[in-house]
C-alpha cells in the first residue's frame, strides 16, 4: 500500500527556496538576479492609519444641521493632535472641538469628523540571504540560497535573525537560566528543552532573538506566545529531547547567521494575517556552496523500506529509526485498533510496531 | 450480449477535509448501488503539498490497487465515463476544508432585520464576528453608535458585510447610518490599496438606490431582496443565496487545487456540513422520525437536528480533533477532559498529548492511554457544539443541554467514532457526550458515508437512498435512558425483553449504571419498562410501567440509568472507577 507521510526536512546542504510576500499591494525593491542580505528590505507597503470619528455636533452641543457651519477644516486637510477642528465663540468663551489626534480629514458629514492617523509602512525583509530568482509584482519574491534547513513542528510566531548559540551539551539538556549571560545577546540560542519560566524571562533580559529548543511543556504555551522573541520547538510537548541529527546539525553550524521563522500554519491563529504567513516553523542557515550546488529538493517519496523515520505519537514520540518492512495487511495494535503499521528499527536499538499515520518522514 | 448501461453505473465521492482525504467507489451490484471500496490519505493542502489534488489522487490511486479498477489516466486525470472496469460514470465531492466568511451584521433592530438575517446566514458558510444595530444604545440615529461601527468594521477586517434593515418604505436613517460607517471604514483602504470589501445589502429595498451611491468608490455591493421587506415576512432565501456565492468564490475557489476537483464533479461541490445535514434531514423524511446527526472532524464539528421536520444546523468551525484540537481548552478546564479517563494522567500529560496531537494531527492514538484522551477530548467538543446549537433542547444555564426524549436516531459520524476499537466504545462517547433521555436508537456512520451521500443525492437521488440503507449506517443498538434521582445502587428500572419467537430475559438496573441486553442486528424485540417510583422513561408518567418495541444492532439494547445530567464522582479515583465499570460495561 503506497503511503505518503507527513515530512520533516532536516537537510545540512541544500537549496533552499523560499517565497517572501507582502500583507497587501505595494512595492517590491529588487530585482530578479538581486542577491540580498538576511535584513534588507526587499518590498514595502503602505498601510493604513487608524479611523478616529469626532462628534462635532455633540462637543459643541449643536443641532448636526447647524455644525457643519462651525467646522474649520475641510476634507483633505491635514491637521495635529489637539488641533481644533471645529468652534465658535460665546458669550462665556470659546466653544471648541479638538482633534484627538494627529492625521488627516477624510470625510465630514452631519456633524462629525472622519479623521485617519497617518498611514504607515510596512517594510518587508528579506530573513533569509540569497539571490532574488522571481518577482510577483506588488507581492513580494522568491529568494533561493544553498544552506542547511531544519524543520520543527511548532513556533510562536514571529521571525528573528541572529547568530546561532548553543547553550547546552547535549539535545536532552534543559535551557538553564544561568547559561543565558551577556554573551547570548542578539542570538538564536539554543536548547533541548524549556521546563520552566525563570528561563524565558532571563532570555528576554540577555535580549536573545530567539530560542529553539527541542520540547517544551504545553503549559508554557500562552507564555512563549507572549514574550519578545520567537520560539521554535522541534519535536513536540513533553519531554521529548531534540533529535541527535538536528542538535548535531546545529552544533556543526554554531556561530553562523541563521534565520529563523516561528510561525505556525493555521488552525490556531486568528488573526488573518498570520493566517497568510502560517507555513513550517524552521531554521534556515546559508552556507557557501562548495563545489557542484545540489539540486532542488524532490518531491515527497513514498514510505518504503530503508527510509529514516521519526515517531510522531506515543508510545514512540520522538524515536528515530530505519523502515525495515512495511507489512500488506493491517495489525493490531495496543489501543485495540486494526491499523497499517510499518517496522521500525530504531536508532536506540530495538525493532518495533509503529502505524503509518504515526511516522514523519526524515529528509 | 452487450448489456445496455444506464445513465450513471458508478460514482465517486470524494470527501476532501483538513486532515483527511477520502474517496468512495460506488456502484452498482445486481441492479443496486453498492459501496465497493473505499480509502483514506492525509490531506495535502499543507505545505510541500499545497494542492488538495494530490491526496485526491493518492487516494484514488489506493483504490485502484485494491480493487484493479483504474480510476486515473497516465496523466492522472479522472477516467470518465466508465468503460468496463475503467473509470467512472460521475463524480461528487464535499470539502470542510474551506474556512467559514467572517462576517460583521449591520442591521436596525435585534429582534426584526438582525433575527432575520442570522435566520437567512448559511452556518457552514458563515461566522458572524460582529453585530451592530441602531437599538444597541437606544437607537437614535446620530448617536455614539456610530463611531462604535466605523471602529469596529476597521478593527475586525471582515470578509463580507452584512447590511440589513428597515422594512421596505420604512425607516432610513439607521440603514444609510451604518452603510456610511461601511464608507468611512473602508474608503481609505479602498484608495490605499484597491481592497474592496464584500458587501451584501438586504434591507428596505427603497434605499438601494442611494446605498448604492455611498458604496459604489469602495466597495463590492451585492444588492438582494430585503430580509424583512415587512414585519410579518421574511425572505431569507436571497440572501442565504449570495453569502453561498461569496463563500464559494472567496473561501472554497481559494483553495488550493479546487479548480481541478471542480473539473472533475458532475455537481456542484458541497460543503461538508450541509451535505452531512441534507442526509440527516433525509433520515429524519424516510421514517417520520426525529433525528440528531453528529461529526467531528478533523477541523470541524457538526451538530444537525431536524425535529418535526425543521433541520437545525450547528457547525463549529474552531472545534475538531485535529490541527485545532488544542482549542478545546480555550473553552473548557483540562478536568472537564480528565473526568472521562479510566486511568489517572496528570493536567501535564494531558496538556502535552492534546498538543502533540494537535501539531501531529494525521496521528491515530496507538496506545490505549493516547486513545482515552482522544475519545475524552471527543466528548467535550461535542458537548461544546451541543451548548452553541439553536436547537431545541431546553436551556440549562450555559451547561451542555439536556437532550429530551423526541429524538428517535442518534447518528455518530467522524474518525474517532469510526476508527474506535470496538462499538461499546464509540456508543459511550455519543452517550457520555449527548446524555439523551428516553428511548433512541444509535447508529454510526462506520464507512464515512452519511456526509458524501449528502452529495450524491444532488446526483442521483435513488443511489444515495440504495447506499444509505445498504451500506452507511451500523446500527449499535437502542438506548433507553430513564429519567430520575435516587442513590447510586437502588433500582431505578426493571426490564422484561420478549425476544422474538424466543425465550424472556429479565433484569434489575441499578441507578448509576449501564447495561447492556443483547439485541442482534435486524432483529427486535419487545420491552417491558418498569421505572421505579421516581423514574420514567418516556412511555407515560414516573413509575408507570410501559411497552415498546426495540430494534437491535451489534451492541443490543443499552439501559443508561445513570442519571442526568452524567454527574461526576467529586473523587478523582472514583470517578476513573465509574468510567472503567462503564466502558467494561459496554466493551464486553
Amino acid at each position: 500500500m503506497t503511503y505518503y507521510p507527513v515530512a520533516t526536512r532536516t537537510a545540512s546542504f541544500t537549496t533552499i527556496r523560499r517565497q517572501r510576500l507582502l500583507p497587501a499591494r505595494g512595492n517590491v525593491l529588487v530585482r530578479p538576479g538581486d542577491l540580498v542580505e538576511s535584513a534588507d528590505i526587499i518590498a514595502r507597503c503602505p498601510l493604513p492609519g487608524k479611523l478616529w470619528v469626532v462628534d462635532v455636533s455633540q462637543a459643541l452641543g449643536v443641532h448636526r444641521a447647524q455644525a457643519t457651519k462651525y467646522i474649520r477644516k475641510a476634507s483633505g486637510d491635514t491637521l495635529q493632535a489637539n488641533e481644533e477642528l471645529a468652534g465658535f465663540d460665546r458669550r462665556s468663551g470659546r466653544k471648541s472641538c479638538r482633534s484627538p489626534v494627529a492625521g488627516q480629514v477624510m470625510a465630514i458629514r452631519a456633524g462629525r469628523v472622519l479623521v485617519e492617523t497617518a498611514s504607515t509602512f510596512f517594510e518587508l525583509r528579506a530573513h533569509l540571504g540569497g539571490q532574488v530568482v522571481g518577482v510577483m509584482p506588488e507581492r513580494g519574491v522568491m529568494i533561493s540560497k544553498v544552506g542547511a534547513l531544519i524543520q520543527g513542528v511548532w513556533g510562536s510566531g514571529g521571525e528573528a535573525l541572529g547568530r546561532l548559540k548553543l547553550v547546552v551539551e547535549d539535545p536532552q539538556a534543559p535551557l538553564d537560566a544561568a547559561s543565558l549571560g551577556e554573551d547570548c545577546r542578539d542570538s538564536l540560542v539554543v536548547a533541548g528543552r524549556i521546563l520552566e519560566e525563570e528561563a524565558l524571562e532571563q532570555a528576554k533580559e540577555a535580549h536573545v532573538q530567539g530560542l529553539i529548543v527541542g520540547s517544551v511543556s504545553a503549559e508554557l504555551c500562552p507564555v512563549l506566545q507572549s514574550l519578545p522573541y520567537p520560539v521554535l520547538v522541534m519535536e513536540g510537548f513533553g519531554p521529548i529531547p531534540m533529535s541527535q541529527h538536528a542538535f548535531s546539525l546545529l552544533q556543526s553550524c554554531a556561530g553562523r547567521e541563521a534565520a529563523l521563522s516561528a510561525e505556525f500554519q493555521t488552525c490556531w491563529r486568528a488573526c488573518p494575517e498570520q493566517r497568510r504567513r502560517a507555513g513550517r516553523p524552521e531554521v534556515l542557515i546559508p552556507l557557501e556552496g562548495a563545489g557542484d550546488v545540489p539540486g532542488e529538493v524532490p518531491g515527497l517519496p513514498p514510505l518504503q523500506v530503508g527510509l529514516r523515520v521519526r515517531g510522531l505519537r506515543d508510545p514512540f514520540l520522538g524515536a528515530v529509526g530505519t523502515i525495515a518492512d512495511l507489512p500488506p495487511l493491517p495489525q493490531r495494535v495496543e489501543s485495540g485498533a486494526r491499523l497499517p503499521v510499518a517496522e521500525v528499527d530504531l536508532d536506540a536499538g530495538e525493532s518495533v510496531l509503529i502505524p503509518l499515520a504515526n511516522l514523519g518522514l526524515i529528509y | 450480449m452487450v448489456r445496455e448501461r444506464t445513465a450513471v453505473e458508478s460514482i465517486l465521492a470524494i470527501d476532501s477535509g483538513c486532515t483527511m482525504t477520502r474517496a468512495f467507489l460506488m456502484g452498482q451490484v445486481d441492479g443496486v448501488y453498492r459501496l465497493l471500496a473505499r480509502s483514506e490519505v492525509p490531506s495535502t493542502l499543507e505545505s510541500p503539498w499545497r494542492d488538495m489534488m494530490a491526496a485526491v489522487r493518492q487516494a484514488l490511486d489506493r483504490i485502484s490497487g485494491m480493487t484493479d479498477w483504474r480510476l486515473l489516466d497516465d496523466q492522472g486525470r479522472i477516467l470518465s465515463p466508465q468503460s468496463e472496469w475503467m473509470g467512472v460514470d460521475a463524480v461528487v465531492a464535499i470539502t470542510s476544508a474551506s474556512k467559514p466568511l467572517r462576517l460583521v451584521l449591520t442591521g436596525v433592530t435585534h429582534t426584526l432585520s438582525l433575527a432575520s438575517a442570522r435566520r437567512a446566514l448559511p452556518t457552514p458558510y458563515a461566522l458572524v464576528e460582529g453585530v451592530v444595530s441602531s437599538d444597541k444604545r437606544g437607537g437614535t440615529p446620530g448617536s455614539e453608535g456610530f463611531e462604535d461601527q466605523v471602529c469596529l468594521l476597521q478593527d475586525l477586517a471582515p470578509d463580507a458585510i452584512v447590511i440589513v434593515g428597515g422594512v421596505d418604505g420604512g425607516a432610513s436613517e439607521p440603514v444609510l447610518q451604518a452603510t456610511r460607517a461601511v464608507a468611512w471604514a473602508y474608503s481609505s483602504l479602498a484608495s490605499l490599496q484597491g481592497v474592496r470589501p464584500s458587501v451584501i445589502y438586504a434591507g428596505n429595498s427603497e434605499l438601494q438606490g442611494r446605498v448604492a451611491n455611498l458604496l459604489e468608490s469602495c466597495a463590492d455591493l451585492r444588492v438582494v431582496d430585503n430580509v424583512r421587506p415587512s414585519v410579518d415576512l421574511e425572505s431569507l432565501g436571497p440572501l442565504w443565496g449570495a453569502v453561498e456565492e461569496l463563500h464559494r468564490q472567496h473561501k472554497m475557489e481559494q483553495l488550493p487545487g479546487f479548480g481541478s476537483l471542480l473539473a472533475w464533479t458532475s455537481a456542484p461541490v458541497l460543503p461538508t456540513a450541509w451535505a452531512f445535514a441534507h442526509t440527516i434531514r433525509y433520515l429524519a423524511g424516510l421514517e417520520g422520525t426525529n433525528v440528531l446527526g453528529v461529526d467531528i472532524g478533523g477541523a470541524t464539528t457538526t451538530v444537525a437536528t431536524v425535529v418535526d421536520g425543521h433541520l437545525d444546523l450547528t457547525v463549529r468551525n474552531d472545534l475538531g480533533l485535529g490541527g485545532n484540537v488544542a482549542r478545546v481548552l480555550d473553552h473548557v478546564p483540562i478536568e472537564s477532559v480528565s473526568r472521562w479517563l479510566p486511568l489517572e494522567a496528570g493536567p501535564a500529560e494531558v496538556h502535552n498529548a492534546i498538543y502533540n496531537k494537535a501539531v501531529h494531527c494525521h496521528s491515530l492514538p496507538q496506545t490505549s492511554r493516547d486513545l482515552w484522551l482522544e475519545q475524552a477530548v471527543a466528548r467535550e467538543i461535542l458537548r461544546l457544539t451541543l451548548t452553541g446549537s439553536h436547537s431545541y433542547w431546553p436551556d440549562n444555564d450555559g451547561e451542555c443541554p439536556v437532550i429530551d426524549s423526541r429524538l428517535d436516531l442518534i447518528v455518530g459520524s467522524g474518525g474517532v467514532l469510526a476508527a474506535a476499537p470496538n462499538h461499546g466504545q464509540a456508543a459511550l462517547v455519543l452517550l457520555d457526550a449527548l446524555q439523551p433521555v428516553g428511548i433512541s436508537r444509535l447508529a454510526l456512520d462506520k464507512a464515512g458515508l452519511v456526509a458524501p451521500l449528502g452529495a450524491v443525492a444532488t446526483l442521483d437521488p435513488q443511489a444515495a437512498a440504495q447506499l444509505m440503507e445498504r451500506d452507511a449506517l451500523l446500527e449499535l443498538g437502542t438506548v433507553v435512558a430513564p429519567v430520575g434521582n435516587a442513590r447510586e445502587g437502588e433500582v431505578a428500572l426493571n426490564v422484561k425483553i420478549d425476544y422474538e419467537g424466543g425465550p424472556s430475559l429479565e433484569a434489575e438496573v441499578e441507578y448509576g449504571s449501564l447495561e447492556v441486553i443483547p439485541l442482534p442486528p435486524g432483529q427486535t424485540a419487545d420491552l417491558e419498562l418498569r421505572p421505579a417510583r421516581h423514574f420514567e422513561v418516556d412511555l407515560g408518567t414516573k413509575g408507570q410501567v410501559g411497552r415498546t418495541r426495540v430494534e437491535g444492532g451489534s451492541l443490543g439494547v443499552i439501559i443508561d440509568a445513570r442519571g442526568r445530567p452524567l454527574a461526576a464522582a467529586e473523587d478523582p479515583e472514583e470517578q476513573r472507577e465509574k468510567v472503567r465499570r462503564w466502558l467494561w460495561a459496554l466493551e464486553s
